[in-house]
């Protein structure tokens, strides 16, 4: 992987600006590279906020719903990772209860299920 | 004539391609190819038809033992025909190195400079005249006009002179272009930006435009 695109990715973890969110979803979770949709994913978890939580979770070809086994099991490990898990629990619910798409519910459901777990 | 043991029981067989033994007209010729007795064994003490057969030469019962020897004998012939271009091969190649050895042994250093500018010498003049042509095509290197200058002088001075005062020059010549070439290598290094560094400070429209540009470089794939 291209070391300029990671350190952009950190760079865009680490920043303040919410504007970063839009960014990692619109070119990192896009990406053709599988890699570096893995980073962007793990990446959007890390920010642990309500937006970029929601993108890897309601989103069908994305976060833990990728079509990549890897990328989306590298994001259910961060999900599994973070200490705070308010919020990442309550978007869950909302997937399982709310989502129109079975698919993406029974993965909310798988989630929240390893959450339990852990 | 041959021994004969016994007769055997068995009657011959004759297939259609043999012959019939002809019992008045006798084959006496033992290099005919029919054997009308193939399949008889002759282990008795007499033949029915033993009077037939005088002056039958026995036929030679080739042993094998002689027959794997004879083949190898003339593989073993066939083989070293075919070595002879390669031992001629490995003299010819070990001739010329002991004459290339003793022509460095035996010439001193002098005189070989002198062959090695002669062989040049009959390199053409066009030639030489093209080669600082060349070097007189890049601009402003003074390593590049030496170049250029000694050649032209080579072609200037009498071709009966010495040769190995020429050949230092172009030496040092061309010694020099390398020198100038690395000094310009390294200024041009040095012109180089150093790589940026993206850090959480870093605006985030920068970063999103240069991971656009990277993505473009790459066809799309970071």
């Amino acid at each position: 992987m291209n070391k300029n695109v990671l350190e952009i990715i950190e760079a865009l973890t680490a920043h303040q600006d919410t504007d970063s969110i839009r960014v990692l979803e619109e070119i990192g979770t896009n990406s053709p590279d599988n890699e570096v949709r893995e980073y962007t994913s793990r990446a959007l978890v890390r920010k642990n906020v309500h937006d970029s939580l929601k993108v890897v979770i309601i989103n069908q070809g994305k976060g833990i719903n990728d079509l990549s086994p890897a990328v989306a099991m590298s994001t259910i490990n961060e999900i599994l990772a973070l200490k705070d898990k308010t919020e990442v629990v309550k978007i869950l619910d909302d997937t399982i209860n709310l989502h129109s798409d079975e698919s993406v519910k029974e993965n909310a459901r798988s989630v929240k299920s390893l959450l339990a777990l852990s | 004539m041959a021994k004969i043991i016994k007769v055997g029981s068995q009657n011959p067989t004759f297939t259609s391609q043999n012959k019939k033994a002809s019992f008045i007209h006798t084959q006496r010729n033992s290099n005919e190819v029919t054997n009308p007795f193939k399949f008889t064994n002759f282990e008795g003490n007499t033949l029915q038809f033993a009077d037939v057969f005088e002056g039958f030469k026995p036929s030679f019962k080739a042993s094998k033992l002689r027959m794997v020897a004879a083949s190898v004998t003339g593989s073993m012939n066939k083989m070293k025909s075919s070595f002879e271009p390669i031992v001629n091969f490995v003299n010819r190649v070990t001739g010329y190195a002991s004459l290339a050895w003793n022509y460095a042994k035996n010439t001193s250093f002098t005189t070989a400079m002198n062959d090695a500018a002669n062989s040049i010498k009959d390199t053409s003049v066009s030639t030489y005249r093209a080669m600082a042509d060349a070097a007189v095509s890049f601009k402003g290197s003074s390593a590049y006009r030496a170049v250029a200058d000694t050649l032209n002088k080579e072609i200037e001075i009498n071709i009966n002179l010495p040769q190995i005062k020429g050949l230092s020059a172009i030496r040092e010549g061309i010694t020099g272009m390398g020198t100038e070439m690395k000094s310009q290598w390294a200024n041009l290094i040095a012109k180089i930006p150093a790589r940026t560094r993206y850090t959480a400070e870093t605006p985030v429209a920068e970063l999103e435009k240069a991971w656009m540009d990277i993505n473009a470089l790459e066809g799309g794939i970071a």
